[in-house]
């Protein structure tokens, strides 16, 4: 048995104009919840779009959570980390995570606005911690290890160097 | 292009070493469902991508997916 494919049955993805979320007709989600298209062909999974000024974590909270924002935070099997860690490196660490979460959200929300202007404010806050994190602690990046004269770049502790008291290795 | 940041993405203290979890954790990041897989997946799939916004995706999660395996 031959099969034969028949072309005019084929969909037609130009006339797609089903597939763009409807926003005038339907009703506000609540700020955890996406929407969907309100037509859409058959069979196909779907994601649902991030919506417009999500609400977001404080950045450490978004850091032991695993996302920026509370509508996207699903815990695996419901376990999360709970402690929220303090040292200063862990502020750049959450601050770096949060513009990371920032990004992607712009990516596809690039005309949000209140976003775009967190998205500034932690590039300063990271920008300046940086800056302060290298002054006591050593560089961050090989660019910034002669600032002082001398090459540190080398200079102990490496990030596989952190141990946590009482360990044995 | 790759910039090394000598920090992690996520703050570990080691408490004990384990050399034979170590090796099993290892294939996450270079074995056939690894890491290093995923992100030059993603990077490769953004050469074909059309729509500038998911470019944009596919290049900031495949940086990202690097993020993971890159060595602390």
């Amino acid at each position: 048995m031959k099969f034969q494919i028949s072309l005019e049955e084929e969909p037609k993805l130009d006339e797609g104009t089903n597939l763009q979320p409807v926003q005038a007709q339907a009703p506000a989600c609540p700020q955890t919840q996406g929407q969907l298209p309100a037509c859409a062909p058959l069979a196909n999974p779907y994601v649902p779009y991030q919506q417009k000024n999500p609400t977001v974590y404080p950045v450490r909270r978004g850091m032991i959570r695993g996302t920026l924002f509370p509508g996207l935070d699903l815990p695996f099997m419901g376990l999360v980390n709970r402690t929220e860690k303090t040292t200063p490196l862990n502020e750049l660490q959450a601050l770096c995570f949060s513009l990371g979460e920032l990004g992607l959200y712009l990516d596809t929300h690039p005309d949000d606005t209140q976003a775009l202007e967190l998205f500034n404010q932690y590039n300063t806050l990271y920008r300046d911690g940086v800056e302060a994190y290298e002054k006591t602690y050593g560089p961050l990046l090989q660019n910034n290890a002669a600032q002082d004269g001398s090459y540190t770049w080398l200079n102990n502790p490496w990030p596989w160097d952190y141990q946590k008291a009482g360990g044995e290795g | 292009m790759f910039v090394y940041e000598k920090k992690l993405q996520y703050p570990v203290n080691i408490v004990n070493t384990n050399p034979r979890l170590a090796a099993i954790i290892i294939t996450q990041y270079g074995g056939p469902d690894g890491e290093l897989g995923a992100s030059l997946r993603y990077l490769s799939q953004r050469y074909a991508m059309p729509y500038p916004e998911l470019k944009g995706l596919l290049t900031d999660i495949g940086t990202e997916e690097s993020g993971r395996f890159d060595y602390p």
